[in-house]
């Protein structure tokens, strides 16, 4: 357990009374690094708010399981910790991160601002700096002195990496950090968040939708679906052998560099809306193995393979 | 074949002595024929799918709709409607007060001067087959998930009639799951209605999907074209390499920089270029290698084609 940085276990979480994640599970390792993936409302932003310590300002909170990091129990947690693990352990690069610099002030202002609390006032100018260099940014004394809307997307990306690597964060958390980005500049701040993670001993959770990115960034990967893991394991051979038919539909809607002769193998229905999570396996109703069986009782993963666990009634047909 | 759609050297600038979005562009669509548009960015892609759509007049150039000029048809000819537009943003697309089922019906009334209940009935008809629920034809794109509201706006752009979709980045917001949808909704146009698709798209992997035929833009110059699989198949040009590489899994190490336009140099590439050369300086309209339908706006295009052109030469 005394490599686990941050393990979550069978974590529930409700909000508004609706069960919104039921059954998470996800290890990340000292120094590793984890991807998340699972369509639009499978949970995966709910789980890194989960465990930022955020739950409470979209009013949700937390009902059953276990969440540890770095051997501390999260779930009693007093606030006043909280706030001390988003600032010195935890980093974290919102969805959201292109506009959620202050439009009017200076990016000089806004680091230093952060800075400031955690090393004080007389460092804070050459800390940005350095910050600024850790995340590859050109030209950083000018960036400094300017406000968002003169940088690019690519840019203001990385300053809000910079942002979240001030407390020298034992984990990073990025939500969706290259989405909204170009393939070039995507496969950059990539490379970037793969360089800080090796070079801070940082381990990195990278939250996404696309399965190449997991592929080429992370070890392990945590498929999740209707607020739950239905999938773990390395991400090389999920990526290349997906077990539950939840991620081999993920992987066969992707269109391919090879080009495709036949129809992309689209994913129909959509995910189970919140508070309408079906009983049994959530993914029962989109499933083409899905029988009676599937519907009703308690789901678990199942362990398959020497560190992947997949969760799925139907395993034996499936695995042929 | 005749041409659907023509460009010849189409230029914009959006202020008079400001630098050029699209600098000296030309396509040809073909009717039924799918092109795919590549490129970062700032590349001029959206502002080049504007002209051709006609809804931004061009600086300079030509562009052409079934042989007459963009410029000389006024707002309601009816040949507006062989060049529709799908867009980026599912929801921003749609007005946010009207249900799906007004958005749509609200085009027959308008080119058809249908009656509202003969225009609803329409709309009906043509959202069921993109595919969507009649509970879901009623609600405000507010209450649609990104993926519906996407087929709204398919569905609104096929009540016209075209003969052309532009699709601007329509996938880049949505899931994949629902983008494989919207891709199949697509490529099923084609072959139903033989469409012919203009798809914009900074991922290569669904343009290889949707279109036979890709251009390459790079600060506002097409700097490659041809047959999809061809040209990400083996790139000639430096930045078609590029872009490929940039693939998550993919093998390059060339490191991108900012886009930088119009030093100058009369290469548009030249800034970020790993190839460049001297000799570079003396690049003209029309340099570089061609084969067929495949042309590269390069002087030093990879080598492994260089040489396999001039092997089939000799």
């Amino acid at each position: 357990m005394t490599e686990t940085l941050l393990h979550i276990d069978h974590l529930a979480v409700e909000i508004a009374g609706h069960r919104a994640l039921h059954d998470v599970v996800l290890d990340v390792p000292f120094g590793g690094s984890v991807g998340i993936v699972g369509e639009t409302g499978s949970g995966k932003s709910l789980t890194c708010r989960a465990a930022l310590g955020l739950l409470g300002s979209i009013g949700g909170s937390v009902v059953a399981g276990e969440a540890t990091f770095d051997g501390m129990d999260l779930l009693t947690l007093p606030e006043r910790k909280w706030r001390e693990i988003r600032r010195y352990s935890i980093g974290f690069v919102p969805q959201t991160s292109l506009v959620s610099l202050d439009p009017v002030m200076r990016v000089g202002g806004q680091m230093a601002e952060a800075v400031r609390i955690v090393d004080g006032r007389a460092e804070a100018k050459e800390r940005c700096r350095e910050l600024l260099e850790a995340v590859e940014m050109p030209r950083a004394e000018q960036v400094l002195s300017s406000y968002p809307h003169e940088l690019s997307g690519g840019m203001r990306q990385r300053v809000m990496i910079a942002l979240a690597l001030v407390g020298r964060p034992k984990l990073l958390v990025a939500d969706e950090a290259t989405t909204a980005l170009d393939v070039t500049i995507q496969r950059a701040i990539l490379e970037l968040l793969d360089r800080l993670r090796r070079e801070l001993d940082m381990a990195l959770v990278l939250v996404t939708h696309d399965l190449s990115v997991v592929e080429a960034s992370c070890e392990t990967m945590t498929v999740m679906y209707a607020g739950a893991t239905v999938e773990r394991g390395p991400a090389a051979e999920i990526c290349a052998r997906p077990i539950h038919p939840y991620s081999r539909a993920l992987i066969a809607a992707q269109p391919s560099m090879a080009g495709a002769t036949t129809r992309l193998a689209a994913l129909s229905g959509a995910p189970p809306e919140l508070g309408e999570i079906p009983d049994g396996c959530s993914f029962a109703p989109r499933c083409p193995f899905a029988t009676d069986v599937c519907r009703g009782g308690q789901l678990s993963l199942t362990p398959v393979a020497p560190g992947r666990e997949v969760s799925c009634r139907r395993l034996d047909e499936v695995l042929q | 074949m005749s041409s659907l759609l023509e460009t010849r050297d189409v230029t914009v600038r959006y202020r008079q002595d400001g630098p050029a979005a699209v600098a000296g562009a030309s396509a040809r669509i073909d009717a039924g024929e799918a092109l795919g548009i590549v490129g970062e960015s700032g590349s001029g892609k959206s502002t080049f799918a504007k002209v051709l759509a006609g809804v931004l007049a061009p600086s300079g150039g030509e562009v052409q709709v079934k042989g007459r000029r963009w410029q000389e048809v006024k707002r309601r000819d009816p040949i507006r409607r062989t060049v529709q537009m799908i867009f980026q943003d599912p929801y921003g697309a749609l007005n946010p007060w009207m249900s799906a089922r007004e958005t749509v019906a609200e085009v027959f009334r308008f080119w058809e001067r249908q009656s509202r209940a003969q225009a609803v009935e329409q709309a009906e008809a043509l959202l069921a087959e993109m595919g969507l629920s009649k509970g879901a034809m009623a609600r405000r794109p507010g209450e649609l998930s990104g993926g519906q509201c996407q087929r709204v706006g398919i569905a609104r752009a096929l009540a016209c009639s075209p003969d052309v979709l532009i699709a601007d980045e329509p996938t880049s917001a949505l899931d994949v799951s629902v983008q494989a949808q919207i891709l199949n909704i697509l490529v099923g146009l084609r072959e139903t209605r033989g469409l012919a698709i203009v798809l914009i798209s900074h991922d290569l992997a669904v343009v290889r999907y949707v279109s036979e035929n890709a251009l390459v833009m790079y600060a506002g110059q097409v700097v490659e074209r041809g047959p999809t699989a061809d040209l990400l198949g083996s790139p000639w040009h430096p930045y078609t390499k590029i872009l490929m590489d940039a693939i998550p899994g993919g093998t390059g190490d060339l490191k991108p920089v900012r886009n930088e336009i119009g030093d100058g140099h009369p290469c548009c590439f030249a800034a970020r270029c790993p190839r460049l050369q001297a000799d570079c300086q003396s690049l003209s309209e029309e340099a570089g290698p061609r084969e067929g339908d495949r042309v590269a706006h390069c002087m030093h295009p990879l080598p492994e084609r260089s040489e396999q052109i001039e092997q089939r030469a000799q």
